[in-house]
């Protein structure tokens, strides 16, 4: 199935969770936001929000510097 | 139409920004808001000035071992005095971020910690976006990469992120003037875009 991540089309497997998706970016220890279709998904629940076909997913990876 | 002369004054003079951290970004970015204009600043801040942050931040040897926002506020000052400035020394967290920025229209993220930055940027997305407000967050400006690296990313029409989104202290160690004060600047900027009503 399709989702569109941070603005670009991407194929995923079914059943995909947020966490595997985070893990499978290698972002796992990035300090991120992820947001589904407008909705803030908190850390603790990455595990368990899963992806349906035609999310829009945005991941934003915060790096350190200011 | 352009903008006139009168109608940017009068927008900027009743605009209220929160500037959550006052190193590189957040005293180049609030000094850059002091010169357009702004009618008010929330400066907050938990830190002194130390020698180390001189490379990049907006303050003087002679402020070195003050607070940061009494130093800023005195330096914003010398520069216009027609700012409103209220100064709260106080380390920002999920807990006291809604109520120390209730009333800004526009927040700028400007902390230097990459858990930090999307601390405050969940608090904002979950408690202040449906409020009105509008967040200008900074990722990815350390090291020596080409400054046209550096773009305003909207991610909608009150959320906007500052940087290469790449180049973090992790990995590049050096932070310079320059690049972290291109990244306040932009900030600066889109924080003045959208008070006048542009995107």
């Amino acid at each position: 199935m399709n989702i569109t991540l941070n603005g670009k089309e991407k194929e995923i497997a079914e059943n995909t969770s947020v966490e595997n998706l985070v893990n499978e970016l290698k972002l796992k220890d990035t300090p991120i936001v992820a947001e589904i279709s407008g909705k803030i998904i908190k850390p603790e629940n990455y595990s368990s929000a899963i992806l349906e076909e035609g999310n829009i997913v945005e991941l934003i990876r915060f790096v350190g510097g200011g | 139409m352009a903008i006139t002369n009168k109608q940017f004054y009068d927008k900027l003079k009743t605009a209220t920004v929160g500037i959550a951290g006052l190193g590189g970004l957040g005293s180049n970015a609030a000094i850059a808001l002091a010169r357009t204009g702004i009618g008010k600043l929330i400066l907050v801040d938990f830190d002194c000035v130390e020698k180390s942050n001189l490379n990049r931040q907006q303050y003087l040897l002679s402020q070195v071992g003050k607070l940061k926002t009494e130093a800023l506020k005195q330096n914003i000052i010398e520069i216009n005095p027609q700012v409103e400035i209220e100064i709260i020394n106080c380390k920002l967290n999920e807990e006291n971020i809604p109520g120390i920025f209730e009333n800004a229209d526009i927040i700028a993220e400007c902390f230097d910690k990459a858990d930090a930055k999307a601390m405050i940027t969940n608090v904002f997305l979950n408690e202040l976006a449906d409020k009105g407000k509008k967040l200008v967050a900074a990722s990815g400006m350390a090291g020596t990469g080409k400054a046209d690296e550096i773009k305003t990313l909207m991610k909608n029409n009150n959320f906007a992120v500052v940087g290469d989104g790449k180049s973090g202290i992790e990995t590049e160690t050096i932070l310079t003037a320059s690049r972290v004060g291109i990244v306040a600047l932009f900030q600066a900027n889109q924080i003045i875009r959208w008070i006048i009503g542009e995107e």
